[in-house]
């Protein structure tokens, strides 16, 4: 079930890069969003992406944008907020 | 190139300039340059900020508490412009302040700021202080209204009016501070404390997003450091000669009569009136021709575009040298093909602050079954309310002098400026991520920079700092350019 999350979240960060015309590697521990690779708009679609596939409630918890820093820091953030 | 590449982020630690810079010799240079640079900027404080740059390279792992130990020595240095308004103020009720007023003023803020953090952390669920950042500004606000409009002995109301004055730069610096409450990289108190008020300045948008975020950018080794020491200096480098050519700018366009650098060595000046100039013509019946006022707007616009450039760049830049891997706050805005992306890219620490205090919250409760609906209204609260809301709490002179709610609705125009704003940039948004410009055919890129810059040339009409003039004056401009 780890993987299966952090490999799904790995290739909607992976996909949100490549839109961007940004076809370089990275690690799940990589600061995508202090490292400028990610910006604001693409942690909205990561918010909607991780609300519709994972059924987390952001509005129900102390929000906090630095989960959506890297693959690892979403991953362990979802794997404490999803429900069941 | 990707925008990161393009930030400057991923440059080649090879290089042997970094070498260099890793070597005593290269790292006392490195030093010196800085200090040349800022003090040619006209820096004040240039030979405090490259003693404390030395700090923290001398030590690398108290970089956070040296960087706070220095902005606690700048906190009693700069002195916040609202203070003179107070003293005036203080003048005006025939009140005595003593000497230390400033500096007790200041203390009391901070301690108001440290005793709300804590209690907003410790007690996070409790009714009031579910939303600590509402609540704050909540207060502050209040605090306005009391200080305005209740019968406050004379001395009292000073005092007051001292308090929020001094709270008045730390107010965005204190958002930060609550939104990032449960991070783990979060600083203690009174290093937080230190850290609002950072030596390589700020206005009241903290560059670089606040205190927890300076945990998160700091360098790693010795290795990182030599490589952002010298992107520092890039940047310093790059901000030198934009002041210079702003200077030209200034000589060229406006004779030395507008604000910022003059070139008064110019023989001769095109003599363009500043768009504040233009307004007042406009009112006393003189339009000028359409091509003035046109020229007008366009020359304002780049002032404007120097104007946020400059400070901007040189406040990284000494960032940058302290071990700090912060992005620039200005990067290209003319490459722009559109609104949103020029809103991204001209102001961005501005914007981070907005994301993360009015767009975020927004986002995350309305119209969750509704993705467009809910993207427009989390930009429109952001670009819109949120800019409005910033720019009423910094012109505290015009809150104090007016009172909370006349001062409202002497920001009508302001009001306007941020409805539009919002609106465009929201619809922008809607619209899709900017292609990169050189991916547009010729006519097409030169047709999309020129409705950005036009766009934004336009509604800079509304962001006039004089709040006395009214809406009506505005508006005629705006219909003079296209009524001859």
């Amino acid at each position: 079930m780890l993987d299966g999350r952090t490999d799904a979240i790995r290739a909607f960060v992976s996909r949100l890069l490549v839109d961007k015309g940004d076809s370089e590697p990275f690690r799940d521990g990589e600061e995508l969003v202090t490292g400028a690779r990610l910006d604001s708009l693409d942690v909205t679609k990561m918010i909607a992406f991780v609300e519709q596939s994972f059924g987390v409630d952001f509005a129900a918890l102390d929000f906090d944008q630095g989960v959506f820093d890297s693959v690892d820091a979403l991953s362990a953030f979802v794997a404490a907020s999803a429900p069941g | 190139m990707t925008a990161a590449a393009g930030l400057g982020l991923r440059a080649s630690p090879d290089s042997p300039l970094v070498g260099f810079l890793r070597t005593s010799t290269g790292r006392v240079l490195a030093l010196a340059a800085m200090a040349a640079l800022l003090r040619i900027n006209g820096q004040p404080l240039w030979l405090e900020a490259t003693v404390a740059v030395a700090a923290t390279t001398l030590w690398p792992r108290r970089r956070r508490r040296v960087t706070a130990l220095a902005g606690a020595f700048w906190l009693v240095h700069r002195v916040p412009g609202g203070w003179n308004h107070v003293e005036v103020m203080a003048q005006a009720r025939h009140v005595v302040l003593p000497g230390w007023f400033r500096v007790a003023s200041l203390v009391e803020a901070m301690a108001c700021i440290g005793a709300y953090t804590w209690l907003c952390g410790r007690h996070p669920r409790a009714p009031l202080l579910r939303r600590p950042v509402a609540a704050f500004v909540a207060l502050y606000v209040g605090g306005c209204a009391v200080a305005a409009y209740s019968p406050l002995a004379p001395t009292l109301g000073v005092w007051l009016w001292g308090l929020l004055f001094g709270l008045a730069p730390f107010l965005w610096f204190t958002a930060y501070s609550l939104v990032h409450q449960g991070d783990a990289k979060r600083p203690p108190t009174l290093v937080r404390l230190g850290l609002y008020s950072p030596f390589w300045g700020s206005s009241y948008t903290p560059y670089p997003k606040g205190d927890t975020n300076l945990a998160k950018i700091e360098v790693k080794d010795a290795d990182e450091l030599a490589l952002w020491q010298l992107k520092g200096l890039r940047l310093l480098v790059w901000a030198t000669v934009l002041a210079a050519l702003w200077n030209l700018f200034n000589g060229l366009f406006y004779g030395g009569q507008g604000s910022g650098y003059a070139a008064t060595w110019l023989p001769r000046s095109l003599g363009v009136p500043t768009l504040g100039q233009a307004l007042s013509a406009l009112q006393a019946g003189r339009p000028g021709t359409l091509a003035t006022r046109w020229l007008v707007l366009l020359v304002n616009f780049v002032w404007s575009l120097f104007a946020i450039a400059v400070p901007g760049h040189l406040m990284i830049g000494v960032c940058r040298m302290a071990g700090y891997k912060a992005l620039r706050n200005t990067y290209r805005p003319l490459s722009s093909t559109t609104i949103a992306d020029f809103y991204n890219r001209v102001y961005f620490y501005f914007k981070e602050l907005l994301a993360e205090i009015f767009f975020f919250p927004t986002y995350l409760r309305w119209f969750k079954t509704r993705p467009r609906l809910r993207l427009f209204v989390a930009t429109l609260a952001a670009a819109g309310f949120g800019n409005f809301v910033y720019h009423y709490l910094r012109d505290l002179k015009v809150v104090a002098e007016l009172g909370p709610w006349r001062a409202a609705v002497a920001f009508r125009t302001y009001a306007l400026y941020s409805a539009i704003l919002g609106v465009a940039v929201a619809s922008s948004q809607l619209m899709g991520r900017a292609k990169p410009s050189r991916a547009l055919p010729p006519l097409r890129r030169l047709f999309a920079h020129s409705r950005v810059v036009v766009f934004y040339a336009v509604i800079l009409i509304f962001n006039d700092p004089d709040r006395s003039l009214d809406l009506a004056v505005y508006l005629r401009y705006l219909t003079h350019l296209v009524v001859p």
